[in-house]
């Protein structure tokens, strides 16, 4: 009796209520966001596969393709797609949870309300991203899962060399990983490395998943699709049977026959230039809220190698700049900067970082002191899910109505 | 606003302010830019310019409301209050800008009966309900069932916790005016259901099951308030409680599922907020210990909030089509 008492404790019991409440609300945020339809782009991805060659982004049609053969069921339709994405989805949001409950226990008890904001903050926008039919199933899905599982293994401090096959896996699911989701493994190596005295291992890990990340990039960009003509029909054949409206032409010409049609996408750069001001700006309580966060902690830091560690955390996200400036996915960029800043975060917070822990309680301070702070998590509500070129549904809106009553600048429509 | 007992602080300002900024977020966020038809009594009542104006008036109204709540309530109840302020704004800001429902009689009904709702919180030139009773009657006949509702058991609330006969006869000239209204409608064949399909019935059992939390805050709520009352009062809050039923009642049977959920709650909300201001002990008391409740079981008590504006924005206001057709057309 005594013993269950103790389980229960305040600190035990209050991350049960939180996780319960979570999981609740990201019921209710995939139920309110699912739309039970994949887009082509990502059904007609299940139809690239490493037999074809080591190209980009096949990793996940070759385990579509594996999955095919180990089942007794003929796994290439558009309703077996479907079943397959469904079962990945809620194997994903149960990760989340998962996270959430190993970031709760293992951080301080102090610290748990800003991790519990946090978190919250962070699933409404993962759980309806991946829900949404815009985004639904993803390869972006399994960067995030491989960035958040290095996360869990540095700030646990187990098994850490996986990282280095862990951030390949993720350059193979899609090379934008590199500029996207790699951040958040390096910038937590380079902060074990500065703070801890194995300064060999962490070192040789962020060479070694640097470099042969970097290496496969290059190798996806530069090499990869000398003879996809070969294959092209048997591709184009087989991304029609997964897709329920037509396989996505621009994807296999880009992947297969590495055909650039980027100049085809300038027009839509015109989005983003409009979309990205009204965003930022519709956003600025929460980026002024991070700022804040940012400059006491690197203030408050009271060495210089701290005072470096945090320097690295705040610019880790500046490897989305090429994405930003060469790229026009400002809906998934957005996401990658938010679940960048999240996900360490709340590591530093695992990895029990006193000035962290003590900057984001009181940043909540600050925050709960004021009567209107609640409104706070209204707004995000409206944002969601985050879309590609247009950033969200909200912006769009707003970037529409913009352009056909004072810019009329888009070609497009 | 000292001459109408309201004592407005910074904090006051502070969370009006910032309810401001969410509103025009609402508004730039869910304002749709199509007006399709719905059935009016005058022609010019349907014309986009009249619309967006009166959709504007409508906003100014709730914010008139929210004032005279906040200003109303006790200075211990205010932070409460914020947040019940907040959980009404989450129902309706967006409600009349999508697409279904802007420009529908409903929004003229409303403006009526927020001020209506403001003049008897104020005890200031109250017979006016009785007008505004018959005009929202005369342009949404089918509002007597739902906002008109709140008119009608606040004034009999007013009746029960005053007992002046002046009361009792502004009941029956509101009840009388309803009746008159209705009948205007009807003669002048503007009489019909304004009935949109915007949820799913599928959809509309599932919000009612997620949201089933709030039928059991609202069971806690209820059991306070009625535990202790007297006699008279016993009777003023089960008419208010009962008062919700039949719009929710209405238009769940004629299948426009929105309006159903729309009104449940914001009819609820609405009459907390109004027995808050009128500084109802029971009322107050009931929700201090709804509010320990939440804080007991809810780790980040502002989900309350937040949670109903999940199924608001998106299943309700949502953009849904859009994507479809983003995501299809492709």
């Amino acid at each position: 009796m005594f013993k269950l008492k103790n389980k229960w404790n305040g600190r035990n019991l209050e991350i049960v209520k939180f996780m319960i409440m979570l999981t609740v609300f990201s019921f209710a945020v995939f139920i309110t966001n699912y739309q039970y339809v994949i887009r082509s782009y990502n059904s007609t991805m299940l139809a690239l596969s490493y037999k074809y060659g080591f190209t980009s982004r096949a990793l996940l049609g070759t385990i579509y393709h594996l999955v095919n053969r180990i089942l007794p069921i003929d796994m290439i339709d558009y309703t077996m797609a479907m079943r397959f994405a469904q079962v990945v989805t809620a194997l994903f949001f149960l990760f989340l949870l998962a996270f959430a409950y190993m970031c709760l226990k293992s951080c301080e008890e102090k610290y748990l309300k800003p991790c519990e904001y946090l978190i919250l903050f962070f699933m409404l926008f993962a759980v309806s991203m991946f829900s949404g039919g815009y985004n639904f199933f993803r390869v972006d899905l399994f960067m995030v899962a491989v960035s958040m599982i290095c996360a869990l293994l540095i700030a646990c401090g187990k098994a850490e060399w996986l990282v280095v096959p862990l951030s390949a896996v993720g350059v193979m699911f899609h090379q934008g990983y590199v500029f996207m989701f790699l951040n958040v493994a390096l910038v937590l190596l380079a902060y074990k490395f500065l703070s801890t005295d194995k300064k060999v291992k962490y070192g040789v890990l962020f060479f070694l998943a640097f470099t042969i990340s970097s290496a496969l990039f290059l190798w996806f960009e530069l090499f990869s699709r000398s003879d996809g003509a070969l294959y092209y029909d048997t591709i184009v054949d087989e991304a029609k049977q997964l897709s329920e409206n037509g396989y996505h032409m621009t994807l296999l010409m880009h992947e297969v026959l590495g055909i650039d049609l980027g100049a085809a996408e300038e027009s839509l750069r015109k989005i983003n230039i409009v979309q990205f001001p009204i965003f930022t700006l519709l956003f600025s309580p929460y980026i002024m809220i991070a700022a804040k966060f940012f400059y006491r902690l690197i203030k408050n830091a009271e060495t210089k190698v701290e005072k470096w560690k945090y320097v690295i955390v705040l610019i880790g996200a500046g490897t989305m700049l090429p994405d930003f400036i060469l790229k026009l996915d400002y809906g998934r960029w957005m996401f990658a900067v938010m679940t960048y800043y999240s996900v360490v975060i709340l590591a530093l917070c695992m990895m029990k970082d006193k000035n962290v822990g003590e900057e984001a309680a009181y940043s909540f301070q600050c925050v709960s002191s004021r009567p209107w702070m609640f409104l706070l998590l209204l707004i995000p509500i409206l944002f969601i899910p985050f879309w590609d070129v247009d950033i969200n549904g909200f912006v769009q809106h707003v970037g529409t109505w913009l352009d056909s009553h004072f810019l009329n600048w888009y070609e497009f429509q | 606003m000292r001459g109408f007992g309201l004592e407005i602080e910074k904090n006051d300002k502070e969370f009006l302010t910032v309810l401001a900024f969410f509103a025009v977020l609402c508004m730039s966020r869910f304002y749709d830019h199509a007006l399709y038809s719905h059935p009016a009594p005058f022609s010019i009542l349907q014309s986009y310019y009249v619309v967006v104006l009166a959709t504007a008036v409508y906003y100014a109204a709730l914010f008139v409301f929210y004032i005279v709540c906040v200003g109303k309530t006790l200075r211990f109840n205010k932070k409460l209050m914020y947040y019940l302020v907040a959980l009404c704004s989450v129902f309706t800001f967006p409600m009349f800008l999508q697409a279904n429902y802007f420009g529908s009689m409903d929004v003229y009904a409303w403006f009526f009966t927020l001020m209506g709702i403001c003049l008897i919180v104020l005890e200031h030139g109250e017979w006016l309900v009785v007008l505004y009773g018959l005009l929202s009657a005369c342009i949404c006949p089918m509002f007597v069932f739902g906002g008109g509702c709140l008119l009608l058991v606040f004034l009999f609330y007013q009746r029960c916790i005053k007992e002046e006969k002046k009361y009792g006869c502004m009941l029956l000239a509101f009840i009388l005016a309803e009746a008159v209204g209705f009948l205007v409608s009807y003669v002048r064949g503007s009489f019909s259901m304004d009935v949109q399909m915007t949820v799913s019935l599928r959809n509309f059992v599932l919000m009612m099951v997620l949201m089933s939390p709030y039928l059991l805050m609202s069971i806690i709520y209820f059991q306070n308030l009625l535990r202790g009352a007297k006699k008279r009062m016993k009777m003023a809050y089960t008419v208010i409680f009962a008062g919700g039923i039949p719009s929710a009642a209405m238009y769940a049977l004629r299948g426009d599922f929105a309006r159903a959920f729309f009104y449940v709650f914001a009819y609820y909300v609405v009459t907390l907020l109004v027995l808050m201001a009128m500084r109802d002990e029971g009322a107050e008391s009931g929700l201090m210990v709804l509010k320990n409740k939440i804080l007991q079981w809810v780790p980040i008590p502002a989900i309350v909030v937040v949670y109903p504006f999940l199924f608001m924005t998106l299943w309700i206001s949502g953009a849904h089509e859009l994507i479809v057709e983003t995501v299809l057309g492709q």
